[in-house]
């Protein structure tokens, strides 16, 4: 009796040797869920100064950004620097309690401090009592 | 006569390529749309509201310049040396050091030594009239 060879079908490969890239991509997709917050880009690209300071920051009532070359935005608006008091007087005239306002600074670290402070200055005349800084933890230096 | 046949289930052979896909577009979106930045803050209030005025007797005039330098009692003391103000602190720790920058100091170098003034226990700080 003679024994016919049968033909057999060829198991589909194909997608095995995708599964490897599945999984990275997986880890990676993981990765970016759970670690990264989602954030809104803003209308002045900032890098902010690093600071050792713990305190996690909250939600402000409103954001002002300062860049390096002293451009600013208040809640995504931009505005002349000459007319921060005024536009700041405006925003602040519709807050129930003024002394509760909250104003938030995210300024470039490369911002020259005597900027900032005539900014801050400028925030003091508006009438605002509550300001915060906005830092980034400081990164451990491997030195 | 019908003979009923066992039926063979067929496994039904799901495609890769459109999970891939969707997962690709997760993750570039979730790659472009987040930050890693771990924000916090520096709370800066007006002096009134945060210190009881009478208290603070003293006040100490700081001058950051930008060669990493601060200038304390008409004395340029380099920014690795704070035991001047360690000791003003030791002598009276309820003094408000009035920090101001020169030219060129960049915000950096002023919340790095705010920084630094804070660890060592100051707790009267004063920026431009702004109380920390």
């Amino acid at each position: 009796m003679m024994i016919l060879p049968t033909e057999k079908k060829p198991p589909n490969h194909l997608d095995d040797n995708v599964i490897p890239l599945i999984n990275v991509v997986f880890l990676m997709l993981i990765f970016f869920m759970l670690a990264g917050q989602l954030t809104t880009s803003e209308q002045i690209a900032i890098q902010p100064p690093q600071s050792s300071q713990t305190k996690p920051m909250v939600e402000h009532e409103a954001v002002l950004l300062v860049s390096a070359d002293d451009r600013m935005a208040l809640d995504d608006t931009l505005i002349e620097a000459d007319m921060l008091t005024p536009v700041l007087q405006q925003k602040i005239a519709g807050h129930p309690e003024i002394q509760l306002f909250t104003l938030l600074v995210k300024t470039d670290a490369m911002l020259p401090a005597s900027a900032l402070t005539d900014v801050l200055k400028q925030v003091r005349a508006a009438g605002i009592l509550k300001v915060s800084l906005a830092t980034q933890t400081r990164q451990a230096s491997h030195d | 006569m019908l003979l009923e046949t066992a039926q063979v289930t067929k496994r039904r052979i799901i495609s890769l390529t459109p999970l891939i896909d969707v997962v690709f577009i997760l993750l570039l979106f979730f790659m472009l749309s987040s930050g890693f930045t771990h924000w916090r803050q520096m709370d800066i209030t007006a002096a009134s509201d945060s210190y009881n005025l009478d208290e603070i007797r003293v006040q100490y005039t700081l001058l950051l310049h930008p060669a990493d330098e601060y200038e304390f009692n008409n004395k340029r003391y380099r920014m690795g040396n704070l035991s001047p103000l360690k000791q003003l602190l030791k002598d009276d720790p309820r003094g408000m050091l009035v920090i101001s920058a020169a030219e060129h100091v960049s915000t950096q170098q002023l919340v790095d030594f705010l920084d630094n003034l804070t660890k060592m226990g100051a707790q009267h700080l004063s920026l431009s009239g702004l109380a920390l």
